[in-house]
């Protein structure tokens, strides 16, 4: 397991744009799923995902907007922008082609 | 317990310029918060668990600096351990050279203050969230009740004339100055809290023992028999009521974590008290021109920056409050100190030293500048990345202090001395009453202290 946090750390941007893609959604909910599909290996704090989300903003990938919650609290709702949809396909190009140059490397299947 | 998740996240962010972006991003953090809370409570946490796993998944906000926080681990034990040496040379230094032991003594807590401070620092860092705040709260009671047993063995060798008082509390300040070096020490190392509760428990009964022999019952006696055999001024009597109600409103608060309307009544009560008090010390010349010229202006100065800083409203009540019990509980001890009733005047006296008082009090500067340094010192590291309205919230209390050690020194001094000739005889140093109100005001810290205890202390 010593590998998963340090992958999904670098590529924390690319994964909440995917998570967008599927729908808008809110700070606790992204983590949560984050850390469900990882089978709770990977438990992404506040910090990191509001740095992330921070990233994503100043690059207009993604844009934000409030909402009413539960208990009289607010929620900051995030979604993809065009532009992030853009971007998240071009990552995901990528993802395909650096997963297969990784199972050969990591899995020793490459050729001399 | 939610409001102890958005007071964890307002601590979190306190030191940050509260900009419109910084307001949301706390929202936001807080709503998470609660959201990730409630599941907790759901799969069956209970709710301090539910909190401290809650917490855990904040994180830092704050980018790493070259600040205390990152001193290595062995660069703190040694430093402890230097503390610790450095201590323990404090009262052959203080019995020897008198003023200069005083000084010594200033400069050690400082040190204290510094070296632990690294510790915490590291606590932080790793997000050792319960502890920091446990030993933070820790930290603070001590400090304060080192610096006021300080003054009291010292207080009471020369208003009570009995030197084996004085080695007794000399005996016991010193155990417990040891206990406290010892607790910073092991903390550094990294012990378990079950140890640290161990000798906290320790250094309590020593203390209760402390206050309760040493103030509770030479003071007490001193104080009920002076009213039995004298006329004393009632208002002297109700400013040690209104001392009491200000340093038990203050041990409420600094017991809790949040504000509750329990306490914040309590405080409200003493204020009213306080300040009632003030308009009617108006008829007496000591305290009704020192509290009324010195102390309400800059109450409210202070009040009203500090109102203007703060983001809610409770927390702009709980600003002022503090502020005003601050100084109120202070002030007594500063007067005591420096006016003409000051520890520091007998032991110059005692030990020859050719400084005089009165119209002469310029000749005390170079002390006036040492602790001026020193709390200026202290308040810039207290407030190093603190955003600049602080700074100058701190700057203009540091000069405060500085003018009132001045101020009411040369008033005091003036008014009951007259020349340098009578600090000779000490019957003419302290009108009978003041040092009725002093031993009042010893029993009222004894009282608070003992409650205190009881109450159950929540971090």
């Amino acid at each position: 397991m010593r590998l998963v946090g340090e992958f999904l750390r670098g590529h924390t941007e690319t994964v909440i744009l995917s998570i967008l893609n599927n729908g808008d959604n809110y700070g606790y909910e992204i983590s949560k799923i984050i850390k469900n599909a990882s089978k709770g290996i990977f438990n992404i704090t506040q910090a990191t995902l509001y740095n992330a989300l921070k990233r994503l903003l100043k690059e207009e990938l993604i844009t934000n907007y409030w909402k009413d919650g539960l208990n009289g609290t607010r929620r900051k709702y995030y979604a993809i922008t065009e532009k992030g949809k853009l971007v998240l396909e071009e990552c995901r190009r990528d993802w395909h082609l650096i997963r297969h140059f990784l199972n050969d490397l990591i899995g020793g299947t490459y050729e001399r | 317990m939610k409001d102890k998740l958005k007071e964890y996240v307002e601590k979190e962010f306190e030191h940050v310029k509260q900009t419109k972006e910084i307001l949301e991003l706390k929202e936001e953090v807080y709503g998470n918060l609660c959201d990730q809370y409630e599941e907790f409570i759901q799969v069956g946490y209970d709710k301090e668990e539910a909190y401290l796993e809650t917490i855990k998944s904040v994180g830092s906000f704050h980018k790493p600096d070259s600040s205390l926080a990152y001193f290595t681990r062995r660069t703190t034990i040694v430093l402890s351990i230097f503390s610790i040496f450095y201590a323990l040379l404090i009262p052959t230094v203080f019995f020897l050279i008198g003023i200069y032991g005083i000084i010594i003594q200033l400069l050690s807590v400082l040190i204290y203050v510094i070296f632990y401070s690294v510790g915490l620092f590291r606590k932080l860092e790793k997000l050792d969230t319960k502890n920091y705040y446990l030993l933070k709260n820790n930290l603070k009671i001590h400090l304060f009740y080192f610096v006021t047993m300080f003054i009291f063995p010292i207080s009471l060798l020369f208003n009570l004339g009995s030197h084996y008082i004085f080695y007794l509390s000399f005996v016991l300040i010193f155990i417990l100055l040891v206990s406290y070096l010892l607790i910073f020490f092991i903390d550094t190392l990294w012990i378990t809290e079950g140890d640290y509760k161990v000798l906290d428990y320790i250094k309590k009964h020593l203390e209760i023992i402390y206050m309760g022999v040493v103030i509770g019952i030479i003071s007490s006696y001193d104080f009920f028999s002076s009213l039995s055999n004298y006329n004393v001024n009632p208002l002297y009597l109700v400013l040690g009521i209104g001392l009491f109600l200000l340093s038990l409103s203050s041990l409420i608060m600094k017991s809790m974590t949040h504000i509750t309307k329990t306490n914040l009544i309590i405080r409200i009560i003493a204020y009213i008290y306080f300040l009632g008090l003030s308009i009617l010390s108006i008829y007496d010349i000591l305290y009704g021109l020192n509290v009324i010229i010195l102390l309400l202006p800059f109450s409210i100065l202070y009040g009203i920056s500090l109102y203007l800083k703060r983001q809610s409203k409770a927390q702009k009540i709980t600003s002022i409050l503090n502020q005003i019990g601050f100084i109120g509980i202070q002030f007594p001890l500063i007067l005591y100190f420096v006016g003409g009733l000051s520890p520091f005047a007998y032991l110059l006296y005692f030990t020859h030293t050719t400084v005089y008082f009165g119209p002469y009090f310029y000749k005390l500067f170079p002390f006036v500048i040492v602790v001026g340094v020193l709390i200026c010192l202290l308040v810039w590291i207290q407030f190093k990345k603190s955003p600049i309205e602080q700074k100058i919230i701190e700057t203009i209390k540091t000069i405060f202090y500085i003018f009132l050690i001045d101020i009411i020194h040369h008033k005091l001094i003036t008014l009951f001395m007259g020349n340098k000739d009578t600090i000779r005889s000490q019957s003419a140093v302290i009108p009978y009453d003041i040092k009725i109100t002093l031993n009042a005001y010893f029993v009222m810290i004894f009282i608070t202290y003992l409650i205190f205890n009881k109450i159950k202390v929540k971090y």
